[in-house]
């Protein structure tokens, strides 16, 4: 993980830690939430951090072995925003299983310089969008009945999408980070009877895919904040 | 059977003259009635003799040894789509007779020329029937495994011919400098198809690079050339104006490749063919690294250089089996 990756990380931990958790104590999960066959779906938005792909230089051969730059490029996939949903079901009083489906849009960027007739410099994008479904565990670690502190990881199937759809290319997404929940509702009569908000920051990890480098596998920081339900 | 003898220049320019945008890499083309259609071999493997001399430092048994791998090259990297078969050594002279003949010849007066291709055409068809290939014994060869430095490897320059002889025409992937004697000296390049060999030693010529794997595929298409490659297609133009000669390169930064085409009409319409699927920065620059004359017919045609190299606004993507969408690169006068 570069630097950048790792600043954004610490900020989306920064971010997780100042969510309401003031009311932590040492008291089990309300009841409801305690039978081990809890549904709760989530819909969240998701902020992704860039990638950094590199720099490549397209090389001609001098007579000696040695490359002769045509030109330099520095390519990366910047920020991107998108929209999570996840279905948790309760295997244990702390342990959930979770399915999650996933949709990102993002820009491919490439720079480029140091032109042997020289060309004008430009930076040059593409959109991208990721498409991922994946299978997570969910671990309660601490919790109240208004809140809980809960680490997640898991791994899947993604596709990304650029040229208006017309390139595609399919990966493995697999992430490991940790979040809270707070709950508004809990075990309230009527047919909703859990509502609150989740938010979350984990480390993304995708293997092959569209790339501008020749890294098959990155690494990023991400982070989602939503509300979740229950019935 | 209708057949003529063409130099390798006047088959190149009827391709470019006339080629449709179909056809994405330079390669040889034949004028058949109205249509230009692709010079290609279709009949499998391709029969050839070595001619009997010796010269200094290669005999005819080492050249022999060298071309047959020269020929195994190109036939691996079209996946065996293309093939060809010693026949035996001849005391013929590999000038049009029928017979596919490679071997050495003293050209004196073609001081600058290592080597060069003949053909001989079905021109109903465009089918090849003959090609012959001589190397010229004014220079000094060698079949050293390494290269033997000041002789020039008889493998790589024959693999340079015999893509000829498949079809293929000239590369511009290289950068070149002029010499005081007013030859060009490579200071690099990136195709075994580019039309200035290495200096006399060296033998990366033995290997070809994207650029030529791409046109080979081009020009034999097999399935699965067809399944796992795309292309770039779209126009060069100045002011709106297309160029005609326009040398376009694409680059996949993530694999590293580069593979170039040409503009082929007076519109700028190109296609860049045999990319792998991913995303490409494309480039068009002026063909000023080698004589036009090596690509074009510049007696009929005016190859535009007036203009500054020019990306393509956007990162383009390509997909397997597929195209890009037509792109337009805007280049500006000098």
């Amino acid at each position: 993980m570069n630097r950048r990756a790792v600043a954004a990380a610490v900020l989306t931990a920064g971010f997780v830690a100042m969510l309401p958790l003031v009311a932590l104590a040492q008291t089990p999960p309300a009841a409801r939430r305690s039978t081990g066959h809890v549904i709760d779906y989530t819909v969240a938005v998701q902020f992704d951090g860039p990638t950094d792909f590199g720099s490549a230089d397209a090389n001609l051969l001098r007579p000696n072995g040695t490359p002769l730059s045509v030109f330099s490029t520095n390519s990366s996939l910047g920020p991107g925003i998108g929209l999570d949903a996840h279905v948790s079901f309760g295997l244990t009083r702390r342990l959930f299983a979770e399915a999650t489906g996933a949709w990102g849009r993002f820009q491919l960027r490439t720079h480029t310089s140091g032109d042997v007739e020289n060309a004008d410099p430009l930076r040059l994008t593409e959109d991208l969008s990721r498409f991922s479904v994946e299978g997570s565990g969910l671990w309660m670690l601490w919790a109240t009945p208004r809140a809980a502190l809960f680490a997640r990881g898991g791994a899947g199937w993604m596709r990304e999408l650029a040229g208006a759809g017309t390139l595609m290319e399919d990966g493995v997404i697999g992430n490991v980070g940790g979040g809270v929940k707070y709950w508004w509702k809990n075990g309230a009569p009527g047919r909703l009877s859990r509502l609150g908000v989740r938010a979350e920051g984990r480390v993304v990890i995708r293997s092959n895919g569209i790339t501008l480098g020749e890294q098959r596998t990155r690494v990023t920081p991400a982070a989602s904040a939503g509300i979740f339900f229950g019935f | 059977m209708t057949r003529r003898r063409l130099a390798l220049v006047a088959v190149i320019v009827a391709a470019a003259l006339t080629a449709p945008a179909v056809h994405a890499y330079l390669k040889l083309g034949a004028r058949v009635g109205s249509r230009v259609v692709a010079v290609k071999w279709s009949r499998f493997p391709i029969r050839y003799f070595i001619t009997n001399r010796d010269v200094p430092g290669v005999s005819a048994a080492q050249l022999q040894t060298s071309v047959a791998r020269a020929f195994a090259t190109w036939a691996s990297v079209t996946g065996g789509a293309v093939s060809a078969e010693f026949a035996g050594f001849t005391s013929a002279e590999p000038v049009g007779d029928g017979v596919t003949t490679l071997g050495f010849r003293a050209r004196a007066d073609m001081d600058r020329t290592l080597g060069a291709t003949t053909f001989v055409l079905d021109t109903t068809t465009g089918e090849l029937i003959e090609s012959d290939i001589f190397l010229n014994s004014i220079f000094d060869w060698s079949i050293a495994e390494t290269g033997q430095a000041p002789r020039f490897d008889v493998e790589s320059i024959a693999e340079h011919e015999i893509g000829h002889l498949l079809g293929l025409g000239h590369s511009a992937l290289g950068e070149t400098e002029l010499a005081e004697n007013g030859r060009r000296a490579v200071l690099g390049k990136r195709a075994v198809m580019f039309p200035i060999a290495y200096p006399a030693g060296n033998i990366e010529d033995r290997t070809p690079e994207a650029d030529d794997i791409a046109g080979m595929g081009d020009i034999y298409n097999t399935t699965s050339f067809q399944r796992d490659t795309g292309s770039i297609s779209g126009r060069v133009t100045l002011n709106g104006a297309g160029i005609f000669g326009a040398h376009v390169t694409g680059f996949n930064p993530s694999t590293g490749e580069l593979i170039g085409t040409f503009s082929l009409t007076a519109d700028g319409s190109f296609v860049l063919a045999g990319l792998k699927a991913g995303l490409y920065v494309v480039r068009a620059e002026p063909l000023d690294d080698a004589d036009p004359g090596s690509f074009f017919d510049t007696d009929n045609v005016v190859v535009n250089v007036n203009f500054k190299p020019a990306y393509y606004s956007k990162l383009v993507a390509v997909p397997a089996g597929g195209g890009s969408g037509a792109i337009e690169v805007k280049v500006s006068a000098k």
